[in-house]
Order: structure tokens, then C-alpha cells, then sequence
């Protein structure tokens, strides 16, 4: 193991059992995170990118379930833990943050409480210092009148608030990783340069390693070291961001980038046809071959897998 | 497939006012408010207080341009589209489409001006199949015409085949149901289509496929459009002109090219330079507004931008900006407008 690997994710694959079919959300999934790296994984939606998130947390949904593969935090695979063992490292050296803040935050609860739980959780610390830190937290992060706030309830805040205050439950115990789904998601457009900038300010320069994890390419340009595609519960490439942005090599990538109405210049729009399949009715071969100008005999038999065409540049097609 | 998008060979908006064109849409000073002290012993105790959610809108649709209406949420945009539509009354102003009022078109409305929603699947009603509710849109305004054949042309113009007629919104996918939703409202061959976030709830993927649909649609039909959306990039691509909207009023309003690459008003600026771009190696100003969009029960003295905005000076706080030409075609309401080599108080 790399001295500066943090999170190394290893053939992961879940399934979801329903009742006439397996969704297979998560397949032979291989992802790795290093200390304070911020990398990030793009895919529209129902590729199975939250379910990774939550996979790597151990927080699937019923009837989701591990089937397979590694999950290595620090070198400890954490699909050996128990429950105990994972509820301690949950917080303290893994944080989540969640898209939709409101449905994550208890609404019978003041948020100040909320956060001081989190810290009193992870250290032994007594509330009333808790509490300082709660205040100098909600200062920092730019929630004004901490000390009001502290008692203020979930509905209360602005949608931009809410995530404000799920950052800080996120980043006080100081984690060695912070994973973000698509966390400025439901935002206004000057909100969510705001969140973005307190990610980049609290957690990027904090020193924790972030996962963010979007649909929306251009905010992993900004912020992100490395990059992954995932497409129908697998990586199709990832690669550095200036590769990956500069020089993509799936063709799904290249189409994504080239289906994004940008606001600094006029062009047109490439379209990608028919649209992402089913993950409980995966086509034969590779998955994006039936929306694939390139797609050839080879890709109709076989899955292509994760080829290391240029360096640190991984991609799985055969045509690439 | 790659679609090209060409400008239009249409005069600039400026140039056919003063030529006298009657505007497809006029909106003169329109203001709606809502009462928000619904309480009466409130109201009696601490008066009455009201949500002005469009408070003085002044626009121009001319045919056969795409005009884009972009703002934040909370600014006044979906109120807007209800008003000219005639799902709200104004509390003040006026809305003129082709000079007469919503109310003077009664039921003909329908004929001239069509909505596209946000959320396609929710507006078409899960029982019946997208032939039955296409043929209903045309029935129930046209009855001589040859149903069949019209329903059959609309869902050509929006690429969809004979077998989506048999079936129901649950079995489509979000981008055809968002296609059925423009099919029915082309069906009355409407002169006006107003589009309110139609691509907001899609993919990036097939958000670029309505996009490239309606930039056709636009050409071949020569539909007027209202764009609204918060979405710049698809502005950029499909508008001719915008306007900016922020807490209830227009605040600048120019050509797109124009407007993106020299906005005037701060809001503007700040709201292009918010938004990510996907290039890695790109160095460019990031602006960081502070707090958020105030109420609109408490609408801010002054400009109503200025205690948000970067630039604002004492005046701002005092004096209302009102909406200047500072070049032609061009629209500000902003004491201290950007870009400019001497900026005119």
C-alpha cells in the first residue's frame, strides 16, 4: 500500500434484490483517494454514484447490499468492522454531505445542538465547550449571529444556511475524509458559489481529503485534483482534471463535455442518443454501446475494462 | 448529431421599436403583490404587509425572438410567466400580446400563447396516453381540423415516433416526456411559447437534446420565445436577448453576446462569474456575493441590490436606480453601472 493512500476501494459491487430483478448499482468498482486529495466522481443520474458514497459508508438503503470486493481506509478494510467500530470512525475520520440538507438535519432539534452532538460524539469534551467551539464554528462558516443561531430549528434557515450548518457537522471532528454528494446541488446559482467557496476554504485547504461527487462536470474542473466517469455502476475513466477536461478518451466523456451549454461562449451542442440503460437490464458487452458512435463487434461481446492509456489516464474502451 | 445554431437575421429589438413594430408581448409597469399578514388582529396590530413579488416589470417580445428571463428563485420569474398567462391577475400595469389584453383573448389565448413546464412528466395527466392528450389539446380549440394528421405533425417536430401515441407519461423517459409536453403545447400552432426552466429537471445529456430541439423548433415554426430559466448556459446558446431579473424587477436587460461579455449592472457580473466553468486551466475572477436574496416582503431601500452589492456606494442606499439606455439596446438600472470608460451618474 501507497504510504499517502487514504481510501482505496477495491472490485466493489453491489445489488439491490427486488423482487423480479438484481440492480446492480455498483460493479467491480475500483477507486482510490490519497491524504488531502480532492477527486471527484461525475455520472448523470442513476449511475450509481450516491450508492458508492453510501456503499463506502456502509449506509445502503435496504434492500441494497455489499456484495463483493474491499473497502480500505488507512489500509483497514472496513467491510471487516463492526458495527461499533464503523459507528466511531463515521464522523470522526469519514464525514457525508448531503445534497438535500433538510432531510438530514432532525427538525425537533436546534441545530447548535445538533453540532455539539457530533462534536461530544467524537471527543471528550464537556457540552459547554462544545458549545465554544460550536460558536466559533457557525462564525467561521459565515452563519451570522452564531449565538442566536445556535437555537434556531432546521426550518428556520435558508436552504444555503442548512448546508452551511451540515458542513460544520461534517468538518468539526476534523475528518481525514469528507465525502460530498452533490452538495450544491439544489442551490441558487450566487449560493452555491458561496457553499463552494467555504468547501474549498473549510475542507480542500482544512487539510481533510474531499470525494465530491456531481453531475455537474464544471464544479469538478474548479476544485477537483483528479477526476472519474462512472457510467451504468462503473468507472469509465478517470485521469487528472486537466487530462481528463483537456484530452478525454471515452467516447461517453468526450460527449458529456461536448453536451455542456456553457455561459462563456457560444457553440453547439453535441447530443448523445437514446439514453443511460436500465441497471437491473444491462446491454450485452460494453454498457455505453448502444449510444456509441464507435461502437464496434468487439464492443457488443465483450466489457472493455480499465486500461491505463496514458499515465495515470485510465479509461475502459476498446476503442479509445 | 450536431445542430448548428445560426443568428437570425432579425433587426436588433432596439431598432424594430423605434420603427414602430407592435410587440408580440408588451409588459407595462407590472406589479403583483401578495398579502402576506393574512391575520387580520396582525394586520390591525402591526399593518398590512405584502409580498411584492413582481414589482414594476417593463418588457419587450418582439416576434420571432427568443428572449431569456433570468434570476434566481424567489426573483419574480414563475410569477411573471402566470400573469401573462393569465393565471393572475395584476395588482398594477399591464400586459398586452398583440395588443390586446389576456382577458380581451378569452379562450383564444390558448391559440397564441402555450407554456412548457419545468416538470413535463407532472403536467401530463398519468391516465391517458400521449395520443389521447395531444388529440384533447386539439380538440377541445380546433374542432374542423384533421386531428389525426395534426397530431401526427407535432410529434414529427419534436422527434418522437407513432408508437409514443400508445403510451402513458410513466413509460416515457424525462427527456421524450418533456418532448410530449412541447408537442402538446405546439399543437395550436401558438405564436408565443413560454418555456419556464424547460431543461432544469434533465440530464446534461438530454438537456443539450431539448435544447438543440427548441433552437430548431424556433427556426422552423419562427416561434416567438420567453425563456425563463436560471440555467446561463442554455441563454447563451438559445437567446437573442435577456433580461435579469432580481427581486421583482429587470434590472439589466441587452443582446446575449453583449450582456455576457460586458455585463453592466453588479448583479450581472457576479451571477456570469458565480457559475463554474468545466476548464481546468482557466483563471478567471471568482465574484462572492455576501448574504442572500432578501424578501420580498422587506424590499431593501435604495437600489435593492445594494446590500449584497460589492460596488455600492451612498447613493445606492438612498436613491432608486431607474432603468437607463446606456447604449443602444442596451439596459441598466444601476446608479454606478460596470464596464463603462465614464460612468454617468
Amino acid at each position: 500500500m501507497a504510504k499517502d493512500m487514504l481510501l482505496e476501494v477495491e472490485k466493489l459491487s453491489t445489488q439491490f434484490a427486488l423482487r423480479h430483478s438484481i440492480v446492480r448499482a455498483v460493479e467491480e468498482v475500483d477507486l482510490y483517494v490519497r491524504r488531502g486529495e480532492t477527486v471527484g466522481l461525475a455520472g448523470e443520474s442513476g449511475c450509481g454514484k450516491s450508492t458508492l458514497a453510501r456503499a463506502i459508508l456502509q449506509l445502503l438503503p435496504r434492500p441494497g447490499r455489499i456484495v463483493g470486493g474491499e473497502i480500505r481506509l488507512n489500509g483497514t478494510d472496513l467491510l471487516r468492522m463492526s458495527e461499533q467500530e464503523l459507528r466511531s470512525i463515521r464522523g470522526s475520520r469519514l464525514a457525508l454531505i448531503f445534497q438535500d440538507p433538510s432531510s438530514y438535519l432532525n427538525p425537533t432539534v436546534s441545530i447548535g445542538r445538533q453540532i455539539c452532538d457530533v462534536i461530544t460524539a467524537h471527543s471528550d469534551v464537556e457540552f459547554r465547550e462544545a458549545r465554544k467551539q460550536t460558536f466559533e464554528l457557525l462564525d467561521s462558516l459565515g452563519i451570522p449571529e452564531s449565538r442566536r443561531r445556535f437555537g434556531s430549528f432546521p426550518h428556520e434557515l435558508s436552504g444555503g444556511m442548512k448546508q452551511r450548518v451540515l458542513i460544520a457537522m461534517a468538518i468539526c471532528a476534523q475528518p481525514q475524509l469528507v465525502i460530498a454528494d452533490e452538495p450544491t446541488t439544489a442551490l441558487d446559482v450566487t449560493i452555491q458559489r458561496q457553499i463552494l467557496e467555504l468547501i474549498k476554504e473549510k475542507v480542500i485547504r482544512g487539510g481533510s481529503a474531499l470525494l465530491f461527487i456531481t453531475h455537474d462536470l464544471s464544479i469538478l474542473a474548479e476544485i477537483c485534483d483528479r477526476v472519474y466517469t462512472m457510467y451504468a455502476g462503473r468507472i469509465v475513466e478517470y485521469g487528472s482534471a486537466v487530462d481528463f477536461f483537456k484530452n478525454p478518451l471515452h467516447p461517453y466523456t468526450r460527449k458529456l463535455l461536448a453536451a455542456i451549454p456553457r455561459h462563456d461562449l457560444k457553440r453547439p451542442l453535441s447530443e448523445i442518443r437514446g439514453m443511460p440503460p436500465r441497471l437491473d437490464n444491462l446491454p450485452a458487452g460494453c454498457s455505453f454501446q448502444p449510444r456509441c458512435d464507435l461502437a464496434g463487434p468487439r464492443c457488443l461481446r465483450e466489457s472493455p475494462c480499465l486500461r491505463e492509456l496514458e499515465k495515470d489516464h485510465w479509461v475502459s474502451c476498446h476503442n479509445a | 448529431m450536431l445542430e448548428q445554431y445560426e443568428r437570425d437575421g432579425n433587426t436588433s429589438a432596439e431598432a424594430r421599436s423605434r420603427a414602430g413594430e407592435q410587440a408580440a408581448l408588451e409588459i407595462i409597469g407590472l406589479h403583483k403583490r401578495f398579502l402576506y399578514t393574512k391575520n387580520v388582529l396582525t394586520r390591525m396590530l402591526s399593518g398590512t404587509r405584502w409580498v411584492r413579488a413582481v414589482d414594476g416589470v417593463d418588457l419587450r417580445l418582439y416576434g420571432g425572438e427568443v428572449l431569456a428571463l433570468v434570476g434566481e428563485s424567489g426573483c419574480g420569474k414563475t410569477t411573471l410567466a402566470k400573469l401573462i398567462l393569465g393565471l393572475l391577475s395584476p395588482s398594477r400595469g399591464e400586459i398586452r400580446i398583440f395588443d390586446r389584453s389576456p382577458k380581451e383573448h378569452g379562450a383564444e389565448l390558448a391559440t397564441l400563447l402555450q407554456l412548457v413546464f419545468q416538470q413535463g412528466r407532472s403536467s401530463l395527466n398519468p391516465r391517458k396516453t400521449v395520443g389521447s392528450l395531444l388529440r384533447e389539446a386539439i380538440r377541445v380549440h380546433k374542432t374542423d381540423a384533421d386531428v389525426a394528421a395534426a397530431v401526427d405533425r407535432v410529434l414529427s417536430l419534436v422527434n418522437l415516433g407513432q408508437e409514443h401515441k400508445e403510451r402513458f407519461a410513466h413509460e416515457l423517459s424525462g427527456g421524450e416526456a418533456q418532448r410530449v409536453v412541447i408537442a402538446r403545447a405546439l399543437a395550436l400552432n401558438p405564436s408565443i411559447l413560454i418555456a419556464d426552466e424547460p431543461t432544469s429537471a434533465l440530464d446534461v445529456s438530454i438537456q443539450a437534446r431539448i435544447l438543440n430541439l427548441l433552437a430548431r423548433l424556433r427556426r422552423e415554426l419562427d416561434l416567438t420565445m420567453l425563456l425563463i430559466t436560471h440555467n446561463l448556459g442554455s441563454v447563451r446558446q438559445i437567446a437573442d436577448r435577456v433580461a435579469v431579473m432580481y427581486l421583482g424587477l429587470i434590472v439589466e436587460q441587452a443582446a446575449t453576446e453583449d450582456l455576457f461579455d460586458r455585463p453592466f449592472h453588479p448583479y450581472s457580473e457576479a451571477l456570469f462569474a458565480a457559475v463554474p466553468i468545466p476548464d481546468p486551466l482557466l483563471e478567471r475572477k471568482v465574484i462572492v456575493l455576501k448574504g442572500e436574496t432578501p424578501s420580498p416582503v422587506d424590499v431593501p431601500s435604495g437600489c435593492r441590490f445594494h446590500p449584497r452589492c460589492p460596488y455600492a456606494r451612498e447613493a445606492c442606499r438612498k436613491r432608486e436606480p431607474v432603468m437607463r439606455e446606456l447604449a443602444p439596446n442596451r439596459r441598466v438600472a444601476c446608479h454606478f453601472p460596470l464596464n463603462q470608460k465614464d460612468a454617468p451618474l
